[in-house]
């Protein structure tokens, strides 16, 4: 269940600190593998689950979909992790033989479902988006990463940078946005 | 309220119920809108598949100094290991049993893992405030102090309760309570998990350095039922 410490680690995800990452990535390590062997995978592959679905946690958080924690953080975890081998079993054509475990897969998760966890990869579009997004300006791309990846609002910019007002930030993103519109119009690559 | 105004709350998770309204009516009938809501999603989109990028050569990179402590840990194990021999010749067989006796615990490790739920499917539809399902979700999540709270609460007892809740002792590393809970299941006449409870008796025992015990239950088991017969025996040989 959440308890304070979580509620620590919560905030401190949020706010960006590595150190919070690697400590909860360490505390939940373990407890996944032991958890996920029984699926019969590799230990390199349930690794490699782990960290997408520590990915996809860490992505709620910052999206604000995650804003306190109604569970314990390894719950969050499993019931990822959960989803995610199951999506990968199903990709593997692999036969879901046994009824235990698996009945907390997306559909019937309440968890799960209340979070974001697809990560479809990116459409020809996007991917054009994302080359003039490198393109940008540090500025503009830390201003557009606050807004659209950390779910801040435009006080909490204010709060977090050194803009002087509200309305500097709204015309400085408005400016990132027609750019990069621009380049991507004048510029398909 | 202007359409730009609109995408911002909808970005930042603002948006009221009615404005939830006004936005998805928008979608359906201003293209405009809708193009310019797919490209500052795209955008987001973009980001998110960029941080994950980033947020992955960094979990990756933590496995990859795992592997070099594990590694350096190794070393300085065998040079331990060297150390340890040359104290042990010097000071004659004293200790014997500390260096050559059963390493019970690698035993236990080596051989736990905790039972599935193989009696309960959580499935849709079904009442999702029941309590016996709040306990199995929280069991099959490893949420044991949830597990064992909601299985004391559930009204109607169910025969196989008794026998999830040793485990989520077990996985508590409550033994001496998990203990109480497996010795009753080998008491029920009708129990569908009679062979279970022996082979997690035995594992317990071992846990408490018990050999005497653990060999009883493990001969039990292999007299009387199929299950992890192959392991029990293998356990036993490495008793002897």
């Amino acid at each position: 269940m959440a308890n304070n410490q979580e509620e620590i680690s919560l905030q401190s995800l949020k706010q960006g600190s590595d150190q919070a990452l690697q400590q909860v990535y360490e505390d939940n390590r373990d407890k996944f593998i032991n958890f996920a062997r029984r699926y019969n995978l590799e230990t390199d592959d349930i690794i490699d689950i782990y960290q997408d679905a520590y990915i996809v946690f860490y992505n709620n958080v910052m999206s604000g979909k995650i804003e306190s924690f109604t569970s314990s953080i390894s719950t969050y975890l499993f019931s990822i992790g959960k989803y995610l081998i199951f999506d990968k079993m199903k990709k593997n054509n692999k036969k879901v033989s046994s009824n235990f475990g698996l009945s907390l897969v997306k559909d019937s998760d309440d968890l799960v479902s209340t979070l974001d966890v697809e990560n479809e990869d990116l459409t020809q579009e996007q991917k054009l988006l994302k080359q003039h997004f490198k393109d940008l300006g540090k500025q503009c791309q830390e201003l557009l990463n606050l807004f659209y990846y950390r779910g801040f609002t435009i006080k909490d910019i204010l709060n977090h940078s050194n803009y002087n007002s509200e309305n500097v930030i709204k015309s400085a993103k408005s400016r990132c946005l027609k750019t990069l519109k621009e380049r991507i119009n004048s510029n398909p690559k | 309220m202007d359409k730009e105004q609109l995408l911002y709350l909808y970005f930042s998770n603002t948006l009221t119920p009615e404005q939830e309204q006004m936005f998805s009516n928008l979608l359906k009938t201003d293209s405009e809108f809708k193009a310019q809501f797919n490209f500052e999603n795209n955008i987001k989109q973009v980001i998110k598949a960029e941080q994950s990028e980033i947020l992955k050569s960094k979990l990756q990179g933590f496995e990859n100094n795992r592997s070099a402590v594990q590694h350096s840990n190794k070393s300085w194990f065998n040079w331990r290991i060297a150390a340890s021999i040359v104290f042990f010749i010097a000071a004659g067989w004293f200790g014997y049993d500390a260096f050559f006796g059963v390493n019970y615990n690698d035993l236990y490790t080596t051989n736990y893992k905790n039972y599935p739920n193989t009696v309960y499917t959580i499935t849709r539809g079904e009442d999702t405030s029941s309590l016996e399902r709040d306990a199995f979700v929280a069991y099959e999540t490893e949420d044991y102090t949830l597990a064992i709270q909601k299985f004391n609460e559930v009204q109607h007892q169910q025969p196989y309760f008794n026998f999830y809740k040793a485990q989520s002792y077990l996985g508590l590393d409550e033994l001496e309570k998990a203990k109480d809970l497996f010795l009753h299941e080998t008491t029920i006449n009708e129990s569908q998990f009679k062979a279970e409870a022996n082979w997690y008796l035995a594992l317990i025992n071992l846990k408490q350095q018990n050999k005497t015990e653990a060999t009883k239950y493990l001969e039990t088991l292999i007299a009387n039922y199929n299950y992890k017969k192959k392991e029990a025996k293998t356990l036993l040989d490495s008793l002897d």
